[in-house]
């Protein structure tokens, strides 16, 4: 809702990952040696194709999972270390915008909205009721409070969910595919309310997409994952002039190319010949 | 930052000057505050935010629960010398619309005498 504190800002950066690698089971690395800077006010985009590390990379930035090696710096605090308590209070400073916008189907969209409200602060749940109609007018959903999730469409969920990532007035916004399954002018609509919002309020978001359209009409940095790694980085005009062969294939959507088409790990035919 | 409210009158007016950052921390201070003014159903109260560098959504909700309290007994509200920061959170959910917004305390108190 407000302009973030220029004077409560730790660090120049809103995010930094440093080094970040996250193996499972010991041996499948799904991220290798991720690094990364946003400074504030910026909406860095990352990128790439399904099965990358983008998702995972996120549950990383969020403190949902503990990275094999590396460090998060959420405006200058580190997170990897933190306990849970301590994580809690940082989580307090931003907000999260779900793919499917997880609004809770027994609750109203303004009880949807005030329910973090109520669950961090100490104010009262008449403060915390006009705190959720301010978010709701700011993604042009008020007079939608006393709703449910159910009663309405994919696009206004995807708002609401906005508006309760907003909440709590935090000056960095994550996003996970905040555009997919949308319709393009839905999605459009998602992306300037993304702009507007966070030029308005002055805080910084990290975007999770995989749409290209979307992705450099709101990206004011990239990053691009190819098997876990950061392949390609820069501006929305620095990524598009790359001319690196994988990145081209997936922003241009071409189904040939140096990304595989098929993903199978084992040669499936030749381990028929093994069997006979 | 802490937040620190001063009162004085001035030709009548209740005149408070907030100091410090207005957020889910300090927010409940001022709904204290403002809480009490309508008990005392105070009928002309200027909020001087010369003071004021950063007001979140729980400092929007405690001003606009003092709008809608004071219409029982048609007090009258003002705010003068928002910051341009402060100010642009007013717009962003239209309420420069619903509140007396003045450049400074001298042009609020004329507003608020008129």
């Amino acid at each position: 809702m407000s302009e973030a504190p220029s004077n409560k800002h730790k660090s120049p950066y809103a995010v930094e990952a440093r080094g970040v690698t996250q193996s499972f089971d010991g041996k499948r690395k799904v991220l290798s040696n991720v690094s990364f800077k946003v400074k504030h006010g910026e909406i860095l985009i990352i990128m790439g194709g399904s099965g990358c590390g983008k998702s995972t990379l996120l549950k990383v930035l969020i403190g949902l999972l503990k990275p094999t090696e590396g460090e998060v710096f959420i405006d200058g605090t580190e997170i990897t270390k933190l306990n849970d308590r301590e994580l809690s209070s940082v989580r307090k400073r931003f907000g999260m915008l779900f793919q499917y916008s997880a609004l809770f189907n027994s609750l109203t969209l303004g009880e949807n909205v005030a329910l973090p409200i109520l669950e961090s602060s100490d104010v009262s749940p008449s403060i915390a009721e006009l705190m959720a109609r301010l978010k709701l007018e700011m993604v042009g959903m008020n007079g939608f409070e006393h709703l449910k999730p159910a009663e309405i469409s994919g696009g206004m969920k995807k708002r609401v969910g906005m508006a309760r990532g907003l909440a709590l007035d935090p000056d960095l916004l994550f996003c996970d595919e905040p555009t997919s399954g949308l319709d393009p002018v839905t999605t459009a609509t998602i992306d300037k309310l993304t702009l507007d919002l966070t030029r308005m309020l002055g805080i910084s978001a990290v975007v999770v997409t995989h749409d290209m359209t979307s992705a450099f009409r709101i990206g004011t940095q990239m990053i691009y994952l190819s098997d876990g790694k950061v392949l390609v980085s820069g501006t929305p005009e620095e990524v598009k002039q790359n001319p690196n062969p994988n990145l081209q294939q997936f922003i241009n959507g071409h189904a040939d190319g140096p990304i595989p088409f098929k993903l199978s790990k084992d040669d499936w035919l030749n381990s028929l010949k093994k069997q006979t | 930052m802490l937040m620190q409210i001063s009162e004085r009158t001035e030709d009548a007016v209740s005149v408070v000057s907030i100091t410090g950052d207005i957020d889910l921390e300090t927010s409940p201070q001022l709904r204290t505050f403002l809480r009490s003014k309508i008990s005392q159903k105070t009928p002309k109260l200027l909020l001087d935010f010369a003071g004021v560098n950063y007001i979140d959504s729980s400092g929007l909700a405690t001003l606009i629960e003092y709008f809608q309290g004071v219409r029982g007994f048609e007090g009258k509200l003002a705010l003068a010398a928002l910051s341009p920061r402060v100010k642009n959170v007013f717009e962003i959910v239209r309420l420069e619309q619903i509140f007396s917004l003045h450049p400074d305390v001298a042009a609020g108190l004329a507003a608020l005498k008129a």
